[in-house]
């Protein structure tokens, strides 16, 4: 049994997007990149994503130079839960690589 | 200076709210805010802009803020909703992304707080009623006494108190409106709880 949940998308990339510290934006910026545009955040999902992932302790605050910008960063349990899911999808994947190729032979 | 308006709207249904900002977003007026049903606009661009509104915890104000004007969202108004803080925001259309909210928890988590407004706000126009029904029933024997001659012979009704009377009828007038208005909420909620379980049905589809 999983120790953690499923993430959902937009969770998992914005983890995935915070091994440095990052604001807002470019959390959205970076994840559009990464999925070459499949999906680009609008700004009232980003905010109840940081804020659910910031009530978990997946993430936290720090402050940075432009005081008017607030950063982002992974904190150690967010790492937990990402290497955790990446191991998950990993399963998957490698499942259902091979349950084609048995059916194809 | 700034071309600006003011224009008295009274909305129950917040749907329809956005609705009708957005419809002077088309016209070139921007929202710039909103006191007591007073909605006061500046002149801009036709179709520059599109309006949302969003729920916020009071304890997230400061980060909603800031995210929302990071990704380049301007906050026109906010008002009180008992534990949350409502926000109208003015999204420009040219953005990198126009749509507010873009996943199935986001949309989840608006209509509950949706729901819950209307919950709230369907109990308060419903009490208002049940307050002024009893009220009315209450004192409509000695009110026909004191603001009515010779009630015995029909035909020969006179209004001895006509402000009493105007008062009197017009409490049951507002008691009505709040009875209709109640019945009108709470169709609106009963509309929230089916959105929610259809959102919800699609999300649990892919668990």
């Amino acid at each position: 049994m999983n120790k953690y949940p499923a993430l959902t998308e937009t969770v998992f990339y914005i983890l995935l997007s915070l091994s440095g510290p990052l604001h807002g934006y470019a959390i959205m910026q970076n994840i559009k990149a990464l999925t070459n545009g499949r999906i680009n955040m609008g700004a009232g999902t980003l905010y109840g994503a940081l804020s659910a992932l910031t009530e978990k302790e997946y993430i936290t605050e720090v402050r940075s130079d432009d005081p008017s910008k607030r950063l982002y960063i992974r904190t150690e349990l967010g790492t937990e839960v990402i290497e955790n899911e990446i191991k998950r999808l990993n399963e998957l994947t490698q499942n259902a690589v091979l349950y084609f190729k048995r059916e194809e032979r | 200076m700034q071309d600006r308006k003011t224009v008295f709207k009274a909305f129950v249904d917040r749907e329809k709210e956005v609705s009708y900002l957005n419809e002077m977003n088309a016209k070139g007026w921007k929202l710039a805010a909103v006191r007591f049903s007073f909605y006061t606009f500046y002149k801009t661009e036709p179709n520059k802009y599109k309006t949302v509104l969003h729920f916020v915890k009071r304890e997230y104000q400061t980060t909603f803020v800031r995210t929302v004007t990071e990704c380049g969202g301007e906050i026109a108004h906010q008002s009180n909703e008992g534990k949350c803080l409502l926000f109208y925001i003015n999204v420009p259309v040219d953005s990198e992304n126009i749509d507010f909210l873009t996943d199935n928890q986001s949309k989840l988590d608006f209509k509950k707080r949706l729901s819950i407004s209307r919950k709230r706000e369907a109990i308060a126009t419903f009490a208002a009623f049940a307050v002024a029904v009893s009220s009315v029933l209450y004192v409509l024997p000695a009110a026909i006494k004191v603001l009515v001659h010779d009630p015995e012979k029909f035909g020969e009704i006179v209004v001895k108190e006509p402000i009493g009377a105007t008062l009197f009828f017009a409490f049951i007038i507002g008691g009505t409106v709040c009875g209709i208005m109640s019945a009108y909420i709470f169709k609106l909620y009963c509309r929230s709880k089916k959105e929610i379980k259809t959102i919800s049905s699609e999300m649990k589809i892919f668990e």
